[in-house]
């Protein structure tokens, strides 16, 4: 069904707008959550709480992209009960990896500087991606906003994994950077 | 928890970035044996045989100017993994342009079927999955085609009920039985190609016809009304029946 459509649905208060929305899009959120938390169950119970928060917001939401609109949810419901684990059951997942890798951009800091909000960093991120090369900034979304393993960026893109980590190490960089001549602070 | 908040802010990021990064379904390919029985199976492994033999892919079209390890089934919709569908960023073509960059055809017809293709390369080391549509001609407005005749337009984009990313694409409102009219590129060999490594897929050897991408090039006449790129046909922008496209078409190809 068109995502118009299924945004339609929720609008009437349509019970079929969950079923309509875990036909097309059940698959692409259990695989945003999967990544995070590596858990099937856990997954499953973030992408029913996603359909609920979906309902809930739509109206007075009408997205323009369903399927983003819905994943944002999922990745953010996935990372939040991702906090709750514990350290054993953290050490399995991406999550622990992407962290850590993430600590490498974040900028040093200085007395004047002030740390900014999650809203002004997102849009200090935006523009660093506008400015990268399209494959560029897909493999950082595929690896820091989906969490993906190494192993299948680097299979969808038929390189090495050690050409991807270079790469992803050379982003990391590049990224720093950019915040720093922003003036940002984490 | 500083890592956290860049972890968590990248969780903003614009939906286009989000939309373009949706990873590909892993590759599930379909044991074919259990689906054709044991005959079927030797004649397959037969088939086998002889593409190690001939050292080329084994395909359902006579790829004579395409070269390299390049092969092309037809597959079903289930057989499509969910995110093959990912379109890129549209470049804007000026109206004019749009009859005048290409050698087109201008045709109306009807949509006789749509079938999946698979493009592998080496084997399964890199898949394109796009369609192939039969439309059957009614009146021409432009081309060295004739009425009544079938023509296959090669579509860069499969059909299933998968994941679809981009919600602007008016091919994805395509269906068999649905009227319009339909201004495809003429596939030429030298141009019209797309290449991974050492091998390459000539379009041509696929459909004479192609979409370049599926928001443009069509008017659909849909049971919600005309359906096509207003932003970029914009002097058709008040257009209501195909008769007005009719019009709208004929004018566009007469100021050529």
């Amino acid at each position: 069904m068109d995502d118009s459509k299924i945004i339609e649905l929720y609008w009437e208060r349509s019970e079929n707008a969950i079923a309509e929305t875990a036909k097309k899009y059940s698959n692409y959120c259990r695989r945003i959550s999967y990544n995070i938390l590596r858990n099937d169950e856990d997954a499953e119970e973030c992408v029913n709480d996603t359909y609920l928060n979906a309902w809930n917001s739509m109206p007075p939401h009408r997205p323009n992209r369903l399927s983003t609109f819905l994943g944002k949810i999922t990745r953010n419901l996935s990372l939040n009960k991702y906090k709750q684990y514990t350290a054993k059951k953290r050490g399995s997942g991406q999550t622990e990896l992407v962290l850590s890798e993430l600590e490498e951009c974040i900028p040093g800091a200085t007395d004047v500087e002030q740390a900014v909000d999650e809203i002004i960093l997102t849009e200090a991120l935006n523009r660093f991606l506008a400015n990268q090369p399209q494959k560029k900034r897909i493999v950082f979304s595929q690896r820091y906003w989906y969490l993906m393993p190494i192993k299948e960026i680097a299979e969808q893109w038929s390189m090495s994994e050690s050409q991807t980590k270079s790469m992803l190490f050379r982003i990391r960089n590049e990224l720093k950077l950019h915040l720093e001549k922003e003036g940002i602070t984490i | 928890m500083k890592r956290e908040t860049l972890l968590y802010a990248i969780g903003g990021i614009s939906d286009q970035y989000i939309a373009e990064a949706a990873p590909e379904a892993k590759k599930k390919k379909k044991p074919l044996w259990i689906k054709w029985g044991a005959a079927a199976a030797c004649l397959s492994l037969a088939v086998l045989g002889a593409t190690l033999l001939f050292n080329e892919p084994a395909s359902d079209f006579d790829l004579t100017r395409s070269t390299g390890n390049v092969s092309v089934q037809y597959v079903t919709a289930d057989e499509i993994p969910e995110g093959a569908h990912t379109s890129g960023i549209l470049a804007e073509i000026p109206e004019d342009e749009l009859f005048t960059m290409y050698e087109i055809i201008a045709f109306k017809g009807t949509v006789q079927s749509v079938d999946n293709i698979l493009i592998e390369f080496e084997s399964g080391e890199a898949l394109l999955y796009y369609s192939v549509a039969n439309l059957q001609v009614e009146k021409v407005y432009k081309g060295d085609i004739e009425e009544n005749s079938t023509l296959k337009v090669l579509i860069p984009y499969p059909f299933s009920d998968g994941i679809d990313i981009s919600n602007n694409d008016t091919v994805k409102q395509l269906e068999v039985g649905m009227t319009g009219i339909f201004t495809p590129k003429v596939s030429n060999p030298t141009d019209d190609f797309h290449q991974w490594g050492e091998n390459k897929i000539v379009f041509a050897d696929i459909a004479p016809y192609r979409f370049t991408d599926g928001t443009r090039w069509m008017f659909l006449d849909t049971d919600e009304g005309l359906l096509f790129d207003r932003h970029s046909y914009n002097g058709a922008a008040n257009a209501e029946t195909l008769d007005d496209i009719e019009e709208y078409v004929n004018t566009m190809l007469s100021d050529e």
